[in-house]
């Protein structure tokens, strides 16, 4: 019989016989009946139907199978026998119809308890063997078992486990030789239908977990070894990745617990090709779910729970162990996922122990030995990756902190933290990879070790006591060697160069995206954001250790101990060379902190205990090693970056010599100035460096109060000015000397209580002030630049109204004379800049009415060149504190520097504007002495 | 022409119980295709089973006819088509031929009657007038029935009964057929051919003769065996052992297609079902599907004449699709609800059923291998 | 016109970052028109790339721990590679409105901190307003007309001027204060005081120890010697003693026409405070 050409027709004919079929039923004409049913179920033989198509057709049928069933169920024994019908619908010529018809009619007689049940049963399988085609006899089993379904003996489990896995087998039979059917080049297409299909089968296995229901017995004994076996014998790579999947999803997980070793041992046996890890994820899945439910049933169960006596990671890790030995072909991206399954399952069974894992990661680690570490892959350079920062999905690792206590789910900080602490194959298998591999593990583990924003929620969480008492969402450090562990995991990145960048950039894009300008000069710094996250670590992992404790984890760090471990970062990170002058400020900054609280011990034994010398003098000593440790680390420093960085050198000798002198440690104090002088003398040559430190060093002595004993103090202050006075350029020179001029002019340092006119101890020399200011002012007449020697001499008359107002005369020596006599030598020279510049401008009057009257003195220079108006008090450029010339720029509100010789157009008319400067900062000077005339009288002596 | 001269006397023929007696239909083969589905429903006996009636002679319009006497015949005889003429160029010219006047007691007038096997008469009424419509019994007692009745496309085993009122003029007659079934009162089947047939077959199929076996219909081949007349012995009631044997054929083409078919046993009832399985040894063959048909075979005529027809009684697909190594298809004919012949031979035709299995692959060809079975009626 | 004051951040040196809750205000984009960094503020590439997000206008002075020059993207350097490298300046210059805004870092300006000292800074640059770092304390004061602001260390980090701290704190003030406080360092403390009597480290023969707590607490034990008892915990030592008394701060100036309103943002205890101060130029 022939069949419709195209679906929809087949659709339309089945719909067709269908109401045909079910008006004869009405009739009680059965025969016709069964004519139109076996016209109807022609449509089943189109060989040219896709899996899904058919599986439409499919669905009417069984439908209308179904109206026919209640028919012929109602009607006997009255209307017929269903015993006759069975032979009867046997005639029928081919046997796809047949068949159904045979069902439709065995299964409505199974429904009579005389019928002959395993009869028929037996007899309806069997005859399905007749279709042997894959998809049409998949169906056909399929609705032999969809048929079935309610209507197997209920006495007896056992034929009807026998008989679904009859139907089993041969279904499975059927669907692997789909795969071989047409031609070679359709593969793919029938790849695809075979998926489309494999419900079919699996529906199977889960008519057998319903039959099984908890019968272990039959399960262990019958079952699973028939399936396994059938899923070994087919040897094809869909249907056992498929079938392994479906057997450990639907048969229970205490099953899985109790045959764990035979489903092992059938991976072994599976064709080369099947990806086992995605079995075994599966099964670790299902376990651990076991777990999740016991824990459920009884949260406190587990230490005490049965399931624990199986040595459930002993069974995976003998099967990892003999699938490596028998499957030396297993590549490592097969290996890997496998082996992270098994972590998952320890994470899970066995949270808190790190023997496990650090087996399994030496196997990991062998494994990639044998398989040369040479050739890995970009693939699996992605798989170590995911496998050792953590990153799988099933990793049951929060970042969240609000697991409850015991949780098995553990964060994942934590964990790591653990992890490196005690496992050493871990390390070592991070040793293979590439540089830069390692690199961005590392990385990622310092992201998570340090999630910062983790802490600080918990911080606040902790407030609203959302956190059980003893939880700390903090991780806790308990020894030293945790540190030892953590720094030399993290060694990569230690060692690891910036530059070239084109070198990291390759591989890092993530970190790197962004380069910085790298010159070799003195001052030259690359942004690095590795040796900055490292400098995070150094800061957390001493945040961590001088953290107060919670009453749980009672591990309490000595200051002492705080300092051992410090040192051990100190001798970790020196390896990185030119990269200690990123991460050794900040151990140098912990040196500081420590030095600090030694100190507050040392105020708090004084207090209490000020007749124990053993301990004040221990505490003493510690403080003075320390400040060793610290000009080792910046000598380091020195020895490492050569000559680059010796400004920040300069610097961290000065805030030691500053801390020094807080703590009364004079003799310390001054070695780290002379230190700091020697690096001025010996390395500093950019001019500009030279003045601000050489500003910076002042401003740092001029807030010492240890060194006046020894005359320390004078003999660096001197030496500061010396210097100050030999700066290269005449302009800097003047500078520095007014500037050290407060060297001798001590002032309040409120913190300590000091307070000016009640202290009176401040180191003082009101003579040597003037003769600061005299030099001073001579190196300012000297210059040849007008201009600048004009604003000189205003920051010098400036200088002079703050020692004014600071003190009396006959202290400070400014007198009124002396500024007076300033006034007027500022008013000269500015009058000759004024005459030096008449061709070129006609501000000539601005400078003749120079005196300051408080009248409106807003005066228009106008430029004959381009008519633009400036206005004298708006000036757009300024001098700032170390010379340079600011130019406002009015685009966007902030200035620009000006550099070196101004060329450009706009130049000109900013150098024209140059001569103002001094002009105009004279003038304000001038109207803050009158300002100043209403507060203090003595000013109205001053004649401006 | 029976409309001009319609005969002045009615005959018709009952047999007793007729209506309560079992019936075959048989179908009325015409020279009009279009008439082919017509059918004739006839009463069944059986050997030796007596045969009595009565009948009827109406005379026409009350008019008295004169005749020389009535006669009533039971007569069996095996009829032959005329083209295929048997070398008995003595045969009979029946009467019954030209008798225009039956309307349900037709013989395939294209046939011939090559041998009267039966033939017994004997006189109802001696000569006289029939003036009124007239009733006879008749009986024919114990009547012994050599052959089964037949039809087939060259040769016909009929029986009827046949009056005739013999006048001075044409006669009238009638005739009215009746059918036979031999039954086999042995309930197992004889097993000859199984062995030799098996050696003899092996390979038949191997050779990729696909040779289109459209053969099933009206398609005559010339036989080289000669096997007509040997057996006089309609029913093939075998005269050996009584145990079935099951028939095993192991066939195949080479590195191509392997299979060991077997059924339960060589020789059926009418009523049996056959059974048997398929095992796959080797298959290369895409197959599309595979069918089993049943073939009755007749030949007729004589040795040197032998004319042999095939007609599938039975088209019964049993596989779909293409099965591989190691794979059993079972097989399960029911014969009953077929119209089967059972195997018959005699000196001018016989009988033969084979079963044929038919495999066709994707590309449409077909590759068959044929077994000979015996079929036998019981009651 | 929003500008933002931040400075001595000291990252990576001295600080790991500002206070998550600082970084959430000020994720706010196009809100705040520019960014004065005043020092400290260049060695970081996150941080960088943070004060980058909140505008793009951002002024740089140097301070003692930045170098000469900024850093700058390696996209910058293709696109112009003849120009020289942006020096950082000691002192800049911003108008806003009416306004004049100078700054600099604390660094050169002797004696440090001192009014006097800055108000001739002020004076100098001719500035309304003048922005300044380097102590890690945030202020704000007006003199002579002129407003003095410093937004503080926006990371609270350690600071190396004369700390406050240093009066010996009175033991009995301690005790109050520690009954009075209920937090969770309270209980640890009375734990550790507990601990304290029955075995304390004897700092003069310490040696390091490495293992769990339980098996020092052991170890201790045998060791007592009665006059030592002393554990360093016993020291109230806070984070922001350390690091100098500072706490994370910020400022905001909003400028309209010739007036600034001054928005200080100090995170104390885990929370932001805002002080207001409002500066008019006369």
């Amino acid at each position: 019989m022939a069949y419709a050409d195209s679906p929809e027709n087949a659709i339309a004919v089945i719909k067709q016989r269908t109401a045909l079929m079910n008006r004869c039923l009405s009739q009680h004409k059965l025969m016709e009946s069964l004519q139109h049913t076996s016209i109807m179920l022609t449509e089943l033989r189109n060989p040219n139907l896709s899996p899904k198509k058919y599986y439409e057709l499919y669905v009417i049928i069984f439908d209308s199978l179904t109206n026919l069933s209640t028919y012929l169920i109602e009607n006997h024994p009255q209307n017929h026998h269903l015993a006759d019908l069975y032979e009867l619908v046997q005639y029928t010529g081919n046997v796809v119809p047949r068949l159904y018809l045979m069902i439709t009619v065995g299964t409505s007689y199974l429904t009579f308890n005389e019928a002959p049940k395993k009869e028929i049963l037996k007899d309806m399988i069997e005859m399905c063997r007749g279709v042997q085609n894959p998809i049409r006899g998949l169906f056909l089993r399929y609705y032999l078992s969809q048929r079935t379904k309610e209507l197997l003996p209920e006495d007896d489990p056992s034929f009807n486990s026998q008989f679904i896995m009859n139907n089993f087998i041969e279904m499975n039979k059927l669907w692997v030789r789909l795969q071989h059917q047409g031609p070679l080049r359709e593969r793919e297409t029938r790849t695809r239908e075979r998926k489309e299909l494999q419900i079919l089968v699996g529906s199977q296995l889960v008519r057998l977990s319903q039959i099984i229901d908890d019968n272990f017995q039959m399960y262990k004994q019958d079952i699973l070894p028939t399936i396994l076996e059938q899923v070994i014998q087919c040897r094809d790579l869909v249907s056992q990745e498929y079938l392994l999947d479906v057997i450990c999803q639907v048969f229970a997980d205490e099953f899985h617990l109790k045959t764990l070793d035979t489903l092992l041992q059938t991976t072994l046996h599976l064709n080369p090709d099947v990806s086992i890890n995605k079995i075994v994820l599966t099964l670790v899945d299902r376990l651990n779910d076991y777990v999740t439910r016991q824990l459920e049933d009884d949260p406190n169960a587990t230490s005490t729970n049965a399931y624990l006596d199986m040595d459930v990671f002993g069974t995976f890790w003998d099967y990892l162990t003999v699938l490596n030995h028998e499957r030396p072909d297993l590549s490592l991206q097969q290996f890997i996922p496998l082996v992270e399954s098994v972590i998952v399952l320890s994470l899970k069974w066995y949270p808190n122990n790190f023997d496990n894992l650090n087996k399994l990661f030496e196997l990991v680690l062998q494994k990639t030995k044998d398989y040369g570490q040479k050739n890995i892959s970009l693939e699996s350079e992605h798989l170590f990756l995911v496998l050792l920062s953590f990153q799988n999905s099933k990793l049951q690792l929060t970042s969240s902190t609000t697991a409850p206590p015991n949780s098995p789910v553990t964060s994942k900080k934590h964990f790591i933290f653990q992890l490196i602490s005690q496992c050493q194959a871990y390390k070592n298998i991070l040793a293979l990879q590439s540089i830069s591999l390692q690199k961005k593990v590392v990385n990622e583990i310092i992201d998570i070790l340090m999630d910062r924003e983790v802490e600080e929620m918990a911080d606040n969480d902790s407030e609203s006591k959302l956190h059980p008492p003893g939880h700390s969402a903090y991780l806790v450090i308990e020894d030293k060697l945790q540190v030892q562990r953590l720094l030399s995991i993290c060694e990569p990145l230690i060692i690891s160069r910036s530059g070239p960048p084109a070198n990291v950039a390759s591989s890092d894009t993530n970190i790197d995206e962004v380069f910085f300008n790298r010159h070799d000069e003195e001052e030259s710094w690359i942004l690095d954001p590795i040796q900055e996250k490292l400098a995070h670590l150094i800061h957390w992992i001493m945040n961590t250790t001088s953290r107060k404790q919670t009453m749980k984890n009672k591990i309490q760090f000595s200051l002492e101990a705080q300092l051992e471990i410090l040192l051990l970062i100190k001798s970790s990170f020196i390896k990185g060379g030119i990269n200690v002058k990123y991460t050794f400020p900040a151990i140098i900054t912990n040196f500081w902190k420590l030095m600090r609280k030694c100190r507050m011990i040392q105020e708090y034994l004084l207090k209490k205990r000020p007749d124990n010398k053993t301990l004040l003098s221990h505490y003493s000593n510690l403080l003075k090693q320390m400040f060793k440790f610290v000009s080792r680390c910046i000598n380091d420093i020195f020895n490492s970056c050569n000559n680059s960085c010796t400004d920040l050198i300069l610097k961290l000798n000065l805030q030691c010599a500053i801390l020094a002198d807080q703590l009364q440690l004079n003799e310390i104090s001054y070695d780290f100035f002379s230190q700091a002088f020697t690096i001025f003398e010996e390395s500093l040559s950019d001019s500009k460096t030279q003045l601000q430190a050489l500003i910076y060093i002042a401003q740092s002595l001029q807030k010492t109060r240890s060194l006046y004993k020894e005359a320390y103090y004078d003999s660096l202050i001197v030496r500061c000015t010396l210097h100050g006075s030999k700066l290269l350029k005449k302009q800097d020179q003047c500078r520095a000397v007014y500037l050290c001029s407060h060297l001798w002019w001590a002032t309040e340092i409120s913190n300590i209580g000091e307070e000016e006119g009640i202290t009176d101890n401040f180191y003082r020399d009101g003579k040597r002030v003037l003769e600061c200011l005299q030099r001073s002012l001579r190196v300012a007449d000297s210059i040849m630049d007008n201009e600048q020697s004009c604003e000189l001499m205003v920051e010098i008359l400036n200088r002079c109204l703050y020692y004014f107002i600071h003190g009396d005369e006959s202290e400070t020596h400014i007198s009124i004379k002396y500024i007076n006599g300033l006034i007027e030598l500022i008013k000269t020279n500015l009058k000759s800049l004024k005459l030096e510049d008449n061709s070129a401008s006609m501000i000539t009057n601005s400078i003749s009415d120079l005196h300051i009257t408080g009248e409106n003195n807003v005066k228009t220079s106008s430029n004959a060149d381009d008519g633009s108006v400036i206005t004298d008090k708006e000036s757009n450029v300024a001098i700032g504190s170390d010379g340079t010339y600011i130019q406002l720029n009015t685009l966007n509100g902030s200035s620009t520097l000006i550099h070196g010789v101004v060329a450009t157009a706009s130049g000109s008319k900013l150098l024209h504007q140059l001569k103002y400067i001094p002009i105009h900062h004279f003038q304000r000077t001038c109207e803050y002495i009158e300002s100043q005339r209403e507060v203090d009288d003595r000013f109205k002596v001053i004649y401006v | 022409m029976s409309i001009f001269f319609k005969p002045p006397i009615d005959i018709e023929i009952l047999f007793d119980n007729e209506e309560s007696r079992k019936h075959v239909d048989i179908a009325t083969r015409s020279s009009n295709s279009s008439y082919k589905s017509m059918k004739e429903s006839l009463p069944v006996y059986e050997d030796g089973e007596s045969l009595g009636g009565i009948v009827t002679l109406r005379v026409r319009d009350s008019k008295k006819v004169d005749h020389l006497g009535i006669k009533v015949s039971v007569i069996g005889s095996i009829d032959m088509l005329k083209s295929h003429g048997s070398g008995n160029s003595s045969s009979k010219k029946v009467t019954s031929s030209t008798s225009s006047s039956s309307s349900n007691g037709s013989v395939d007038v294209r046939k011939n009657s090559v041998d009267q096997f039966l033939c017994q008469s004997y006189d109802l009424c001696p000569a006289g007038e029939l003036q009124h419509s007239q009733s006879f019994p008749f009986l024919f007692r114990d009547l012994s029935k050599r052959y089964e009745s037949y039809k087939g496309k060259n040769v016909d085993v009929a029986y009827y009964v046949k009056v005739t009122v013999m006048r001075k003029s044409t006669d009238i007659s009638k005739i009215k057929r009746f059918w036979v079934y031999l039954y086999n009162s042995v309930t197992t089947a004889p097993n000859t051919l199984s062995a030799n047939e098996t050696k003899a077959t092996t390979n038949d199929i191997a050779g990729g003769n696909y040779a289109a076996d459209n053969a099933s219909d009206n398609t005559q081949t010339k036989s080289t065996q000669g096997e007509a007349g040997d057996v006089n012995q309609v029913l093939p009631i075998s005269r050996s052992n009584n145990e079935p044997k099951p028939v095993r054929l192991d066939i195949g083409i080479e590195n191509c297609l392997h299979i060991e078919f077997e059924y339960a046993k060589s020789q059926y009832s009418l009523k049996e079902v056959i059974v048997g399985r398929i095992y796959f040894l080797l298959t290369r063959l895409r197959i599309k599907h595979m069918e089993l048909s049943l073939i009755t075979r007749e030949s007729s005529g004589l040795q040197t004449s032998n004319v042999m027809t095939d007609s599938t009684a039975i088209r019964y697909e049993i596989m779909d699709g293409s099965s591989v190594k190691g794979e059993t298809i079972p097989i399960r004919l029911f014969l009953s609800g077929y119209d089967l012949t059972p195997n018959m031979s005699c000196n001018y035709f016989n009988v033969k059923n084979y079963l044929s299995l038919v495999i066709i692959d994707e590309d449409g060809r077909r590759y068959f291998k044929q077994s000979e079975i015996t079929l036998y009626r019981t009651r | 016109m929003l500008l933002l004051a931040l400075s001595d951040a000291h990252i990576p040196d001295r600080a790991t970052d500002l206070p998550v809750k600082f970084k959430k205000l000020l994720s706010v984009p196009d809100k705040i028109s520019q960014v004065a960094l005043l020092g400290n503020s260049t060695k970081s590439y996150d941080f960088l790339k943070f004060v980058n997000q909140i505008s793009n206008n951002i002024t740089i002075v140097r301070g003692e721990f930045d170098n000469g020059h900024l850093p700058s993207t390696k996209k910058d350097k293709a696109s112009d590679n003849s120009r020289p490298m942006e020096e950082i300046p000691m002192n800049s210059i911003i108008r806003q409105g009416a306004l004049k805004i100078g700054c600099c870092s604390g660094y050169t300006v002797v004696p440090k901190n001192d009014p006097l000292s800055l108000l001739a800074l002020a004076r100098q640059l001719d500035v309304d307003i003048l922005l300044w770092g380097g102590t890690h304390n945030v202020e704000a004061y007006t003199l002579e007309g002129k407003f003095f602001v410093n937004p503080g260390s926006c990371t609270g980090a350690f600071n190396t001027d004369w700390p406050i701290v240093f009066d010996v704190e009175d033991s009995d003030e301690a005790v109050t204060s520690e009954v009075d406080k209920p937090t969770k360092e309270n209980q640890s403390e009375d734990d550790d005081a507990k601990g304290g009597s029955t075995g304390t480290e004897q700092p003069g023969s310490y040696t390091p120890k490495e293992g769990t707590a339980g098996e020092r607490e052991n170890e201790n034990e045998s060791n007592v010697k009665p006059e030592n008892q002393f554990k360093e915990d016993e020291v109230d030592m806070s984070d922001s003693d350390i690091n100098g008394s500072n706490s994370p701060s910020f400022c905001l100036l909003d400028i309209q026409g010739n007036t600034c309103t001054l928005y200080i943002y100090l995170y104390v205890n885990g929370e932001v405070k805002v002080d207001k101060v409002v500066y008019e130029k006369e």
